[in-house]
């Protein structure tokens, strides 16, 4: 019999994968972590600026006085449209909260490549952090439209409970597609490249300015179908149906969008989690 | 290259202690672009994009390293030190080989999680949670971090109106605030003043007292000739010598120079 060996079980190896439940279990351990680092790139964000942290809000403030004017104003989309202030500010917010998630969580293992090469932690708080950075900047933004729904003579109702659920989807959706595109992101610049003509495209065909369900109500076929079941336009339609009467999904938007975004938030967590860990050399 | 090398050696230590940390002829490969040798309209591709290169980082690395050691990993630019480095501390994952571990090891770098336009106080923060701490241990902590550092009246200052030093000391005062069982350390000794050198060599020997292990690494074998116990030297991605830290440091100082000496003559007679 050779002798025992007793420091051969207390050893394991460095590289072992972890589980999903440790990962989302670690995960939430260094939540607090996740809430630091939010608050410190929104600082470090503005730094440069004079105006520091009031640019969180006023560049989507400035987004939607844009639109206003040029598409608003200029085109004419301001016509047939109930309360165009409100609606153009729904639309612009809820866009910033599902592209801000989506851009932001695709680019997180690439932006974050060293401090993910020197420190070990659950990968899964970086885009966490995402969300919680995108849910602060979404404050103050949700309190303009509540103050410009007031002013305009919008009553305080029970529909206003929707913003919760329209928050929680747009967060999921965007940051369901960002996660599954993340390590692809990280491996080739590419995708950063093509990301941002992708999404203005989407932002466009997705009424920011306009209502694509009244605008092409009479279209069918596949290109009817897009312009209804479009996740971004039933989100902000979600979110302006909390303000406006005028504005409402139906069931079937609803469980469409609901289904979609837990479906996408799900498979790119498991994608996200399946190639954490360290990297191939 | 290899002409000139002194005669390998490798000692076995004494095997009555517990083994902290044990590296199973580890292999890194490098997969790397190229950009050379590509011309013509058939090649637009390779011009483009370039032709896949392998590097041979490392080629069969293998110790084990006890409880109370500091080892130096010593070696010229490109023996695969770094590399090295990032697998034993679980960042990089071997091409072949394993690394076995009492705990997932603490790696001090040059580049650590800092956010440079954020205040001293809030990279502590960011760095001990980063680390896994739980607030209320951040707040129990913070006061020995910003003495180990001596940055107490810069502290509400953004990190990058730091000078180097400074910056260097807040980096190891925040990664050895709590002691590990197995430290590695990459160059960081070659920044800091005296009175913060004699600091960080007490924590390091708070790690060894903890029966921990430390592991440096550095070009510098003055720095690491008082710290260390044990020296391995690395050459084109092989372990070339490994033993008592004098030995060691003796043998790659006189093939070091002689290296420079027949270099800087390569280059005169050119």
């Amino acid at each position: 019999m050779t002798a025992l060996m007793p420091t051969e079980a207390a050893l394991t190896s460095v590289h072992d994968r972890t589980p999903l439940w440790r990962s989302l279990k670690d995960t939430w351990r260094y939540r607090h972590f996740a809430e630091q680092l939010a608050l410190s790139r929104i600082m470090a964000s503005r730094t440069d600026n004079k105006l520091g942290l009031l640019w969180e809000f006023l560049n989507p403030l400035m987004t939607a006085l844009v639109y206003y004017l040029a598409f608003g104003l200029v085109l004419g989309t301001r016509k047939g449209v109930e309360n165009f202030e409100v609606f153009l500010l729904c639309g612009v917010f809820t866009w910033a909260l599902m592209s801000g998630s989506l851009v932001e969580c695709s680019e997180s293992l690439a932006r974050n490549s060293r401090i993910i090469l020197t420190m070990r932690f659950p990968t899964l708080v970086l885009p966490l952090s995402v969300a919680l950075r995108q849910l602060l900047t979404w404050i103050p933004m949700m309190a303009v439209v509540i103050i410009s729904a007031l002013t305009s003579g919008e009553q305080l109702r029970v529909n206003w409970l929707v913003l919760i659920p329209a928050t929680l989807l747009s967060i999921m959706f965007g940051s369901g597609v960002g996660l599954l595109l993340a390590h692809l992101a990280a491996r080739t610049r590419d995708v950063a490249s093509f990301l941002p003509f992708t999404l203005r495209a989407w932002m466009f065909l997705s009424g920011v300015f306009y209502d694509p369900m009244v605008r092409f109500k009479h279209v069918h076929g596949p290109v009817g179908w897009f312009f209804h079941y479009n996740p971004a336009s039933v989100l902000m339609e979600m979110t302006r149906g909390a303000f406006l009467h005028t504005v409402g999904i139906t069931h079937r938007q609803w469980i469409s969008v609901i289904v979609l975004s837990v479906v996408l938030f799900v498979a790119g967590t498991l994608t996200f989690w399946s190639k954490e860990g360290p990297h191939d050399a | 290259m290899t002409h000139d090398l002194p005669e390998a050696m490798i000692k076995q230590p004494e095997t009555h202690r517990d083994a902290t940390i044990d590296v199973r002829d580890i292999v890194a490969t490098y997969k790397v672009r190229t950009q050379r040798g590509a011309s013509g309209v058939a090649n637009l591709r390779a011009r483009t994009v370039g032709s896949i290169n392998e590097v041979h980082a490392l080629r069969g690395v293998s110790f084990t390293a006890y409880q109370g050691e500091s080892i130096a990993i010593v070696g010229r630019n490109g023996a695969g030190k770094s590399t090295l480095l990032r697998i034993m501390s679980g960042l990089q994952r071997p091409t072949a080989g394993e690394v076995l571990a009492v705990e997932h090891p603490t790696l001090l770098g040059v580049d650590a999680a800092l956010i440079p336009q954020i205040s001293g106080a809030r990279n502590i923060t960011l760095g001990c949670l980063a680390l896994g701490m739980t607030p209320a241990e951040v707040e129990e902590i913070r006061p020995s971090i910003i003495e180990m550092s001596g940055i107490k009246e810069f502290i509400h200052n953004p990190l990058n109106t730091y000078s180097s030093g400074m910056k260097a000391r807040l980096r190891f005062a925040i990664s050895t605030a709590r002691t590990p069982r197995l430290l590695m350390v990459d160059e960081a000794l070659s920044t800091g003043d005296e009175v913060f050198r004699g600091r960080s060599e007490e924590r390091i020997r708070s790690v060894l007292d903890g029966a921990g292990t430390v592991l440096i690494v550095s070009h510098s074998m003055v720095a690491v000739q008082d710290l260390c116990t044990r020296g391995i030297w690395l050459h084109e991605g092989r372990v070339h010598m490994d033993g008592p830290i004098m030995e060691v440091s003796e043998k790659y100082r006189s093939w070091a120079l002689a290296e420079d000496r027949r270099q800087r003559g390569l280059d005169k007679n050119q």
